[in-house]
């Protein structure tokens, strides 16, 4: 009875809200426990028949059903979950989801500051709660994103935020994490749109690298003064980075710039130097294990770089990582990178269908992303402790033809898995009265 | 007066008209009339005759007599060419040298919609047939002038490079003399390219926008020349009367050769075509064509591929063009296209004979090379008989060579019209050696190294040095460097002493003696006393330090050529082979739907049979277990912009309906491969959608490493793009594009009116005049042939269907009112991302649906596109398809099926349909592909697993029965072309280490278009 009840709960919320964004929901519920689902950990493990409990918005244990001995009175309600799978929330690192609406309306666009270093701009305070688009996100099971600002030579500080809440205080889920330096490639386009022009040697490469590594020299002795006499808004921005509080997310794909990456980390000591993008990860793998790097591969859906390249190299970087022991997830960064995050969990189904099992794919999308970004003592897996991030899909998640998310939970709160763009499809197809 | 008189007789015999001199008024005396005989000579008079010893005559410019027994007049001046060659001078027919630019400068910001040009002038200011080279001959602008004759050249064709139809070129021959003096033909050739050049006019922004627009001018200047307009226009009148001259065709690639030469053939007009020196690719098609070529020998240098990350940069088809260009003249010879050189496209000139003599060793015989200089280039501007061989009667264009002029001999003299330009002294003295240098007694040992132009001398002073505590003496030698200028015999050198047996400068003039190979003169001291000086050589410079290298031809890497000449290109053409795919799980998309454990025989392009129990298996046939397999028919893009040469959009105009898409395409586009490797076998490739009537599709099955022409499908359903929203109103083009008709959705509507009613005006025209008989035709023009107009009627009579670019229902559904009135039907709403909401109206208009699975969000017009689109279009009964416009998302079409299924709950067989059959169908393509079908075309795919699951993967693909994608083959090729890229890096390796000078590795990036590709990308 209660089961049916809250499920239904879900729906009358859904349809009360039509033609808005849904409302946070607040948990009724103290002790949940969710039974006879797959549960894809997060971490790797499986437990094909399992019970999991959450007890005030964290999860309790995760258990194998079989042994498991239920007294029901434990529980505020119960959830049957037979045939169904059950996920930790995934997470979409590197996006400017929420920062963004359309991208093709100026007015909506919220993530590229003017000019190039800027590591005191923080997305955090312009992440939309009200945006249209996160609402179609989550309905795939991306729970959580890491909103990032672009642009520059440091483009700013990101936060990692809930894609649920009433405003940026809400869904906040570490507050600047990190400072997004955008490292410049040794080679530049040219030529014009009709017939681009060959990649040329990027002549003001020792340039720019040098305007870096001056910042990051003045921002160090700067952050060894607790209490400077003047105060500047740059350097303070770049005091966690140097303390061990914030991560440094270097952008680049091709080795010759990993390797001067790396030669930099070395150079500052950086605790927690992560490569977003990493087209030539896997060929410097040694290299970064070595030097503590993580990996945020670029999107396994792009085409090869390199004609010569196989078509589907970007689909088996994921598993070329893999092997190699480098700490990797994946993101989806890239053309129409908002409306596309959604496709996240497919991008990873790429990588486990060249490479991956499927437990490391989901781990790709979850355990992994939250360890790199820094937050895996609260989200990412299914384990105990950690907040009730999750969802549940009718099947497989990492594939388009199975992915249907029919329960969610943020921080421990059921969410609406309803978006305009369903309810535009059930207005019209209650219109044409078709089923 | 008999001396004219003589001259005359002259000329008549002749058959020259070489008496400009007697026309001008000298001022002063007349000079002689020279006659120079070259003696002794061995005389090339033509690529197929030598003389190994006899003597030439020149006259007044002219050759007068060439022969082994000829004797040379008592007062001609004999010049003894004893050990040297002369050979007939090289002609450029395409240069650009020495001629004004156009003076039109566009100002402001915003696009220029018309000609800046004034005057009686076509509308397009790409288009100036009118404009003469000869007009615009400037001295002063000839920078190039003395390498030019240094490099052999006595003649050139110019012409101002710039722009479409680009005027003509002037002949002229390259001496010292006023132009007038020079020039052979004022008008030489007509020229041509696809580029517009300096002209910054909207129109055309593309290279099919150039096409069609070349095609528009000769319509529209025949119509012209039939009539006895009111106006007068220059353009198209010069635009007939340059047909009479040789057409010359400048284009940039291979691809662009067979573009150019099929629009020719339109016209019935044939082209000389000015390739870009990778001819050798398409050299098969090429020869089919009959064209004769202008190749230019700009060879790339060698890439600097030191560091293995960087040279990845560096494409296999960049390496292996870089191996294959030196061998393009001797593909051409071999094939025998007639064709010549042109010094057009170096960055120097001086590198132009070096570059010859490449080719030489690259298997082009020295014959075809000089006849490549010479005759054939005089041959193909009609002027044989007067420049090209050292026959009697030619213009004294010629050069005297020492040693072969293609291995390694030297440019003496360059003679021009008959007159003498140096390039190295004959008569120079070899001073290098070792001397004794006398100077008031003091020996200096003195040596001179360097080249004989330009010799270098060092000096040693020898010193005797008391050490003042052993009072022992020492000889000491000191090292001078001297000044030292040699001009003719006379000699100037200065050197400075210190601590020396003087202090101060010592200079020195002098007097060389040959015969004793020693100098003497006097020299000043630093104390200003004069002293007499002498030097004697006791040793000659030693020659053989430079050991001569062997001339050996090598073609030995002409063998490897691929199709395309690129990663992943095959070492030969697939062929159509017979399958037979057994154990099976079938999708017809037919009625038996899916069928398990099935066979399938395909044969000759074609699906012979399915599934039937007993299938006679043909012993040719290669038996495929596909057990656990599933196989489908291949995947269809109804909307994809891959393979496309130089712009997917024509955005100069509103309408642009006389652009085709099948004009530009581009058959090397490894995109093709990857498509291929996700089951893609056939594509309409769409003009953009950067305006409201954009321009006609090419159907193309995706057959990697054919010719564009092979890829085209044969008697495919004619198509064509039009557009709604943001694309076609500029919203998104910035602040300058706001001119352009129209900038609103209401605006839009006008455009398809406006067309479609001249559209139904024009045919009433030209049925009226069709139907009058031949004889009442007498005395009435034909109305004027307008292919934007031509092609709105196809429209108007369902010979060409509509696929629309559209967002909103608003314009969705406008456009339907415009097609209802106007009495046709629109065939597909290509994105249609608001079709859910016009479904009903769709419905009864007849249109079908090509829609994204997911996109959103990226523009204003598409926030309420929701991915539950496809179903509601599906359910309601439209024909709907899913397409890519991305040649990522090209890649993985099943993918985006499979979202149907996720987004509205549309069957597993119904999704697949929307990627196969409904294109096919919405396509007019459905009789021969879309299903698993007896009789249709054998474009097949085997999956590893169910297609439209994310597990699957493509294991072989199959086009008209050939095996053109296989999984494990694609390794194999991969691992050939490493190997391959690492045998060429080592060839370039070797030259850098021999010396070349290199390049940076670059990478040429593909373009990657998406239909509303416009502007930086």
């Amino acid at each position: 009875m209660k089961q049916i009840y809250s499920l239904l709960l879900v729906f009358i919320i859904a349809i009360s809200s039509f033609g808005q964004t849904p409302s946070p929901q607040t948990q009724m519920y103290k002790r949940i426990l969710f039974q006879n689902g797959s549960a894809h950990v997060g971490n790797g493990e499986y437990v094909h028949n399992s019970v999991i409990g959450i007890e005030e918005g964290k999860i309790l244990f995760v258990k194998n059903a079989l042994t498991y001995q239920l007294d029901k009175s434990e529980w505020d309600t119960i959830i049957s979950l037979k045939g169904k799978h059950i996920y930790p929330g995934f997470i979409a690192a590197n996006l400017t989801l929420g920062l963004t609406e359309i991208d093709a309306v100026r007015a909506t666009r919220d993530f590229d500051e003017t000019g190039s270093i800027n590591p005191n701009v923080r997305s955090l305070i312009a992440f939309n709660t009200d945006s249209k688009v996160m609402y179609t996100v989550r309905t795939n099971g991306v729970l959580v994103t890491q909103s990032t600002p672009r642009g520059g030579l440091i483009s700013g500080t990101s936060s990692i935020m809930a894609l649920d809440g009433w405003n940026w205080e809400d869904a906040v889920y570490k507050a600047d994490d990190g400072v997004h330096l955008n490292w410049p490639i040794k080679f530049s386009k040219s030529g014009w749109w009709a017939q681009p022009g060959p990649n040329k040697a990027n002549e003001k490469y020792n340039k720019t690298r040098d305007a870096i590594y001056a910042f990051f020299e003045e921002a160090l002795s700067y952050s060894q003064s607790k209490d400077p006499s003047e105060k500047f808004l740059k350097l303070e921005a770049m005091r966690g980075i140097f303390n061990g509080k914030q991560r440094l997310f270097i952008h680049a794909d091709y080795a010759p710039e990993i390797n001067d990456i790396i030669d930099f980390s070395r150079r500052f000591d950086l605790e927690f130097p992560v490569i977003v993008g990493g087209y030539d990860a896997h060929l410097v793998a040694a290299r970064l294990i070595e030097n503590k790097f993580a990996v945020m591969l670029g999107r396994p859906h792009l085409l090869p770089t390199f004609e010569e390249d196989l078509t589907y190299i970007n689909y088996q970087s994921a598993a070329k990582l893999q092997k190699a022991g480098v700490p990797y997830c994946i993101q989806a960064a890239g053309d129409m990178e908002v409306m596309n995050a959604r496709n996240l969990p497919f991008l990873a189904g790429t990588a486990w269908a060249y490479g991956l099992t499927e437990e490391e794919a989901v781990a790709s999308i979850s355990l992994n992303v939250a360890k790199i970004l820094g937050i895996d003592d609260r989200i990412g897996s299914l384990e105990s402790g950690k907040d009730a991030t999750l969802f549940i899909s009718d099947g497989n998640a990492l594939d388009m033809m199975t992915n249907n998310v029919t329960i969610a939970m943020v921080k421990g709160n059921f969410i609406v898995l309803d978006n305009h763009q369903m309810q535009l499809s059930r207005k019209y197809h209650e219109r044409y009265g078709i089923e | 007066m008999i001396k004219n008189i003589l001259f005359g007789v002259f000329t008549l015999l002749l058959g020259l008209n070489a008496n400009a001199q007697d026309i001008e008024p000298e001022n002063g005396v007349i000079n002689s009339k020279e006659t120079v005989a070259f003696i002794n000579a061995r005389i090339v008079v033509s690529a197929s005759e030598t003389i190994e010893r006899g003597t030439l005559i020149i006259k007044d410019g002219v050759i007068i007599n060439v022969g082994v027994a000829v004797i040379a007049p008592k007062d001609a001046i004999k010049i003894d060419l004893k050990g040297y060659t002369l050979y007939p001078s090289f002609i450029d027919i395409h240069a650009s040298e020495g001629v004004e630019k156009s003076p039109l400068k566009k100002q402001g910001m915003g696009p220029q919609l018309s000609t800046l040009k004034e005057g009686p002038y076509y509308w397009n200011q790409s288009i100036h047939p009118e404009v003469d080279a000869y007009t615009l001959l400037k001295e002063a602008l000839f920078k190039e002038k003395a390498e030019y004759i240094k490099q052999g050249f006595g003649t050139i064709s110019t012409h101002q490079r710039d722009g479409i139809l680009r005027g003509t070129a002037v002949l002229t021959t390259i001496g010292t003399d006023a132009n007038r003096e020079q020039i052979i033909k004022t008008t030489a050739a007509n020229h041509y390219s696809f580029s517009k050049g300096s002209s910054k006019q909207s129109y055309p922004s593309s290279q099919m926008g150039a096409i069609a627009l070349i095609r528009q001018f000769f319509y529209d200047a025949k119509w012209y020349s039939t009539q006895s307009a009111n106006t007068d226009n220059i353009s198209l009148k010069r635009g007939i009367e340059n047909l009479k001259l040789p057409q010359i065709f400048e284009v940039s690639d291979k691809l662009e050769i067979l573009r150019a030469v099929k629009l020719a053939q339109e016209f019935n007009i044939k082209l000389i075509v000015k390739g870009g020196g990778d001819s050798y690719e398409r050299i098969d098609e090429i020869k089919a064509l009959g064209t004769k070529l202008i190749i230019p020998v700009n060879f790339p240098a060698p890439y600097d591929v030191t560091d293995p990350y960087l040279s990845r940069f560096v494409s296999l088809a960049d390496l292996k063009d870089w191996e294959m260009r030196p061998y393009n003249a001797y593909f051409l010879h071999q094939k025998q296209v007639p064709f010549c050189f042109t010094t057009s496209g170096l960055k120097k000139k001086a590198d132009f004979i070096k570059n010859i003599r490449k080719t030489v060793k690259h298997g082009l015989p020295k014959a075809e090379a000089l006849r490549a200089l010479t005759e054939n280039p005089a041959a193909f501007l009609n002027v044989g008989d007067q420049v090209g061989t050292l026959e009697t009667g030619k213009i004294a264009n010629l050069l005297i060579v020492k040693g072969d002029l293609f291995e390694d001999g030297e440019i003496y003299e360059n003679w021009i019209r008959g007159e003498r330009t140096k390039v190295k002294d004959i008569n120079i003295t070899d001073i290098r050696g070792k001397y004794n240098l006398n100077i008031n007694s003091i020996v200096y040992g003195w040596e001179v190294k360097g080249t004989v132009e330009k010799p270098k001398a060092t000096l040693l002073s020898y010193r005797t040095k008391l050490d003042s505590v052993t009072s022992i003496s020492k000889q000491d030698t000191v090292k001078l460097s001297p000044n030292m200028v040699m001009n003719d015999l006379q000699i100037s050198m200065s050197f400075a002493e210190k601590g020396g047996n003087m202090n101060g400068v010592v200079q020195l003039n002098g007097t060389y003696n040959s015969a004793l190979g020693a100098f003497h003169g006097k020299a000043k001291l630093p104390n200003g006393d004069w002293v007499d000086w002498s030097a004697i050589r006791n040793e000659k410079h030693n020659n053989s330090k430079k050991k001569k290298t062997s001339f050996v031809v090598d073609t030995s890497a002409v063998g490897n050529l691929m199709y395309p000449n690129m990663a992943y290109g095959f070492d030969s053409l697939p062929s159509q082979e017979t399958y037979f795919i057994k154990n099976a799980t079938i999708w017809t998309n037919e009625a038996g739907g899916i069928l398990k454990n099935a066979t399938l025989l395909i044969q000759n392009g074609k699906i012979k049979a399915v599934n039937k129990s007993i299938i006679q298996i043909p012993n040719d046939a290669t038996v495929i277990d596909a057990e656990g397999k599933h196989v489908t028919c291949g995947i269809i893009d109804e909307h994809s912009h891959i393979s496309i040469s130089k712009g997917v959009n024509e955005s100069g105009q509103n309408n642009s309906a006389e652009v085709s898409i099948a004009d530009v395409v581009r058959s090397n586009d490894i995109n093709v491969y990857r498509q291929l490797s996700g089951g893609v076998t056939a594509s309409q490739l769409l003009h953009g959608s950067a305006n409201p009537i954009g321009g006609q599709s090419a159907m193309i099955k995706l057959k990697w490493g054919f010719s564009p022409e092979e890829m085209l499908i044969d008697d495919a359903p004619g198509f064509i793009k039009f557009a709604l929203g943001e694309n076609v109103k500029q919203s998104n083009w910035g602040n300058f594009n706001t001119v352009r008709f129209p900038q609103t959705r209401m605006g839009v509507e006008q455009v398809f009116y406006d067309a479609f009613i001249q559209a139904k005006q024009y045919e009433t025209e030209w049925k009226a005049y069709n139907k009058l008989s031949e004889k009442k035709r007498f005395g009435i023009n034909a109305p004027r042939r307008d292919l934007e107009l031509d092609v709105m009627v196809e429209i108007l009579n369902s010979e060409r269907f509509v696929t629309c670019h559209s967002y909103i229902q608003s314009e969705i559904n406008m456009l339907m009112h415009v097609a209802d009135s106007m009495g046709f039907t629109l065939n597909t709403f290509t994105h249609i991302l608001e079709g859910y909401k016009v479904a009903e109206q769709m419905k009864a208009h007849g249109a079908g649906a090509s829609t994204f699975a997911d996109w959103w969000a990226y523009k204003f017009e598409v926030n309420e596109a929701i991915p539950y689109n496809a179903a509601i279009l599906h359910k309601m009964g439209i024909v709907t398809a899913i397409n890519s416009d991305d040649a990522e998302m090209g890649r993985r079409l099943n993918h985006e099926a499979a979202k149907v299924v996720k987004y509205g709950g549309i069957s597993e067989e119904d999704a697949w349909k929307m990627v196969t059959l409904n294109p096919a169908i919405l396509l007019h393509l459905d009789e021969q592909m879309g299903s698993i079908k007896e009789g249709k075309d054998a474009d097949i795919v085997i999956w590893s697993d169910n297609p439209l699951s994310i597990k699957a993967r493509v294991e072989q693909t199959f086009v008209d029965g050939m095996l053109l994608y296989d999984w494990n083959r694609s390794v194999l090729l991969h691992d050939r072309d490493q190997v391959e890229r690492n045998r060429i890096m080592q060839l370039m390796l070797a030259e850098k280490k021999a010396g070349a000078s290199t390049r940076k590795p670059f990478k040429k990036m593909n373009p990657h278009y998406h239909c509303d590709t416009v502007g930086e990308h």
